[in-house]
């Protein structure tokens, strides 16, 4: 055993251990475990500080009527809204906010002013085109008419991508206010100048293929804890959406099949009767089923139908609407079976999207609503669509719109496959957070994006065994926190202001809830806290201190030290174990002790006079005249005399039997240093291996660091003698630095060392 | 001063592929034994490929290109030119190693750096991506006789210096 020094520990016969604490004399308490109240709003008759909706929760109500009509000549799209606003709060309003989302592509919106650039920007010609592409895009909403529903006037303001109606007399509470809006706007061209929503161009054949969403005039969110929503759309920060029902008739060409969140309602005018009776085919297949075949696509996409038709969709409690339309569509769709109800999993594609979609976007619909409903609630609405657009991922209430494309030739790549994998459980799963339980994504981008990419992660692993998650447990992590803090921010953050949007607010909490989950309350007791916050919120506006409260009223594990770590700082995870010292109880054996000393003395080193002197000096005096000895130089000093063992029988007859027995066990006392480098603190996990190949491992909560974040020290014993110390032993920390989680030190080799070992070069 | 941008013009359509993991992760450290810098580099396979496919004009998928092909010599004419490591003054000499891809879609880059004149002190740039992402940032992870400092680089300040010596 290196790196470890062997003492002997003297303790009296009654073992007792003395020790002398000091405690600092902080200005301000600046301990990791103090209470969060700070951070959090205080609780209230709105939200109770058990993390729950309050006895006065309220939420607004917004019930929307559109007709719209899709220009595939022009791709533009006209609609008419009438949007029904009841004010549930106990507040008068004298105006209502509503968001113009699409006003983002309006040549010299904030969006565009305040995107920083700087020359890459323009560097390559794709980006100078993009650049100027998006400059030139005529975008944005054309109100043509605001009007209370018997077609007068209301007065209105338009601040970027808010307009503000004047109401023509006070909502007070429980009233509600009709009113009209007529608009359109220029499809902005997703390939060319990117979004959320917009259009892909087939050239070779001269089709479109449209991803519609944020296309109407939408109510803001006002409720208890920001009163109207006020934070303009720049674009990174998603969407705050009160709950409503729709009914909405979409206008489109004729051999077009549309996609969208809701029911349709009238399926005898828009499908054909072979179509209908495969749709009831799926209705009790749980395997997909085609609704449009891909022979049916690909006639449809030769020609260009001058008719129209229009499809009329209902959806209930949605938060948003969305569609896409094609005549380039292939369908599928299966059943999924839950306890509550059963409901559909279907997927929406062009042929290009072959042989990857129709072989796993159903089936990956119906394996997110299984994994996610077991963590939540049953999924609630009646559909969940996944719909093929290139190169996106994004979220509606049933529907979204996912990338992921085979090669040309039908090939595709690992990565492409898993991509495509993740995309489709990710945007599914939205559904759930934030569509369902509606957190505030302008302000808190983790709420959702967070949570969902947690549950993303299960999903994944009860997909395919060891399938090839990017995030979710701890190590994937480190990378990111480590190092240079100056461009990490904490996870509560506004979603506006994000440094790397993906980890900080992704990777990050899903991580940290996986953290949780198996490491810090363990997987039966998470689970039911999730669960309780997944079903206290559903249908509801939960903020970040609902969650953090809720987590720890149903799991009765105190987190605060844990949420003031993770979420509020940009600490990382680095504990080192700076040393370990290891000590024996004296038994007043004297054969045991003596012979100890001999062996300690023994391996000493001798000053260089000693070592010379031994050869150089060939006889002393002494050693000449013997008759100078007497018992000083001539005992042994490791002979165990009478005396000694008279004081050891005295010794032992004075210990009880118990203590007798302590003492045969002959116990190894390790005394192991911790250093908190990074900041976090966490529990320490630490693994003891044994000098006969047998470990142990044991789990110390963090709160050891409840006086002391910084340095701490825990005494461990054992009958055996520890080989190797080693923390974090299951990477489930997210430790940073792992060469100081061994004692002795371990050095790792790095990336780098493994590829030259594997005489890694190009190929 | 007037800068000239220099510019190919060849017209292409390939999109973004949007996301929001725009990260890139260099891990180096001091090979005293052997005077080198080891790095190994990753980034989002994916990203890489759109600055390849924005090059060349044709869809390029990593794992099939030879480090010997075209594709491959330009991938090492990139590295060369955007990530830079000099010491004293005096630019250090890149020397390309491989490269892998694995199904999270991280492409890992291997490479040393030689003639690194003081190895406690190195400036550091490193603009790989920056000409597809404004959110790019790249990570620099230096570890130097045990200790390990850091750097991110942005867009707007795309180099920096690490001193062990301070």
């Amino acid at each position: 055993m290196n790196n470890m020094n062997k003492t002997t520990l003297l303790l009296t016969p009654l073992f007792i251990f003395s020790f002398i604490c000091a405690f600092g004399q902080p200005e301000y308490n600046n301990n990791k475990f103090r209470q969060l109240y700070e951070e959090l709003a205080t609780p209230n008759v709105y939200r109770n500080a058990a993390g729950a909706p309050g006895p006065e929760y309220y939420q607004q109500k917004a019930d929307y009527n559109i007709k719209v009509s899709l220009d595939d000549s022009k791709q533009s799209i006209k609609g008419t809204e009438i949007i029904t606003y009841t004010n549930n709060s106990p507040d008068r309003l004298d105006y209502l906010w509503i968001q113009l989302d699409q006003n983002i592509r309006k040549p010299g919106s904030a969006s565009q002013l305040t995107e920083p650039s700087t020359i890459d920007d323009f560097s390559s010609p794709y980006a100078l085109k993009q650049t100027f592409d998006r400059l030139a895009f005529e975008g944005g909403f054309n109100l043509d008419a605001v009007t209370d529903v018997s077609g007068n006037k209301l007065k209105f303001t338009v601040v970027e991508t808010m307009m503000r109606i004047d109401l023509p007399k006070p909502l007070n509470n429980g009233e509600k206010f009709s009113f009209k809006i007529d608009w359109w706007y220029n499809i902005n061209d997703r390939m060319k100048i990117g979004g959320r929503s917009g259009y892909e161009y087939f050239e070779e054949e001269d089709n479109y293929l449209y991803t519609i969403a944020q296309f109407f005039p939408r109510m803001c969110v006002y409720n208890d804890s920001e009163g109207w929503q006020n934070k303009q759309f720049l674009g990174a920060g998603e969407f705050t959406l009160p709950f409503g029902d729709y009914t909405v008739e979409i206008t489109v060409p004729a051999d077009h099949i549309v996609a969208a969140t809701g029911e349709l309602q009238n399926d005898s005018k828009v499908l054909t009767s072979a179509q209908r009776e495969r749709w009831e085919q799926a209705k009790n297949s749980d395997l997909p089923v085609f609704i449009v075949t891909e022979s049916e696509a690909r006639t449809a996409e030769k020609n260009k139908s001058k008719e129209n038709k229009t499809w009329i969709f209902k959806a209930t409690n949605v938060r948003d609407f969305a569609f896409a339309s094609s005549r380039k569509f292939i369908w599928d769709a299966q059943r999924v079976v839950q306890e509550t109800k059963t409901v559909m999993a279907m997927s929406y594609y062009p042929k290009e999207g072959m042989p990857l979609w129709d072989k796993y976007s159903t089936r990956l619909v119906a394996q997110t609503l299984k994994t996610y409903s077991k963590h939540t609630f049953d999924y609630p609405y009646p559909v969940a669509i996944s719909v093929h657009a290139n190169y996106i991922g994004m979220e509606y209430p049933m529907i979204c719109f996912n990338g992921g494309r085979p090669n040309a030739d039908g090939t595709y790549s690992e990565r492409t496959k898993y991509g495509m994998h993740g995309v489709i459980i990710h945007e599914v799963g939205h559904n759930y957070f934030p569509m369902i339980v509606n957190s505030d994504e302008r302000q808190w981008t983790w709420m959702d994006e967070g949570l969902n990419t947690f549950l993303q992660y299960l999903t994944e692993q009860e997909w395919q065994r060891d399938y090839p998650s990017r995030r979710g447990p701890a190590p994937f992590i480190v990378d990111y926190m480590k190092g240079d803090k100056s461009t990490i921010s904490p996870i509560m953050t506004n979603s506006e202001s994000l440094w790397q949007f993906g980890n900080n607010a992704y990777g990050k909490p899903a991580t940290a809830l996986n953290i949780l989950r198996e490491t810090i309350i363990g997987r039966e007791l998470f689970d039911f806290a999730f669960k309780t916050y997944a079903q206290r919120w559903m249908f509801k506006h939960p903020t970040p201190a609902d969650f953090f409260r809720t987590m720890e009223d149903a799991s009765a594990v105190d987190l605060d030290w844990f949420w003031r770590g993770w979420f509020f700082t940009n600490d990382h995870v680095d504990i080192a174990i700076n040393s370990v010292k290891w000590f024996q109880i004296d038994t007043h054996n004297p054969t045991v002790e003596k012979g100890f000393q001999k062996e300690i003395d023994g391996m000493s080193n001798k000053n260089i006079s000693g070592v010379r002197n031994q050869t150089d000096i060939k006889v002393t005096t002494n050693e000449k005249f013997p008759e100078l000895d007497d018992k000083y130089n001539t005992a042994d000093p490791y002979e165990v005399s009478e005396k000694d063992i008279l004081d050891y029988e005295d010794f032992l007859n004075s210990l009880s039997d118990n203590d007798r027995a302590l003492l045969d066990k002959g116990y190894n006392f390790y005394q192991m240093d911790f250093e908190n480098i990074g900041g976090l603190v966490m529990p320490l996990i630490i693994r003891f291996t044994f000098t006969d190949g047998t470990n142990q491992v044991i789990k110390i909560p963090a709160e050891i660091w409840r006086f002391d974040g910084k340095y701490v020290s825990k005494v461990f014993f054992f009958e055996k003698e520890v080989a190797q110390f080693e923390l974090d032993p299951f990477l489930e920390t997210a430790d940073c630095e792992l060469e100081d989680n061994f004692w002795p030190r371990k050095s790792l080799p790095s990336k780098f060392d493994i590829f030259e070992q594997k005489g890694g070069s190009g190929w | 001063m007037k800068n000239v941008i220099s510019i190919l013009f060849v017209l292409l359509s390939f999109g973004a592929l949007s996301h929001k993991f725009y990260i890139s992760i260099a891990d180096m450290e001091w090979d005293a034994e052997h005077s080198r810098l080891k790095v190994s580099l990753k980034l989002v396979g994916h990203d890489f490929e759109q600055v390849l496919e924005r090059k060349f004009g044709f869809p390029v998928v990593l794992e099939e290109i030879a480090d010997s092909s075209e594709v491959g010599t330009y991938i090492q004419q990139y590295l060369r030119h955007n990530f830079k490591v000099s010491s004293s003054n005096e630019n250090c000499q890149l020397n390309y190693l491989g490269k892998e891809v694995n199904s999270k879609d991280e492409a890992y880059f291997y490479m040393t750096f030689t003639n690194v004149l003081n190895p406690a002190a190195v400036k550091i740039t490193n603009k790989l991506l920056f000409s597809l992402s404004d959110q790019q940032q790249n990570i620099v992870h230096y570890t130097y006789l045990g200790r390990t400092k850091s750097l991110t680089l942005l867009p707007s300040v795309s180099y920096g210096e690490l001193n062990f010596d301070e």
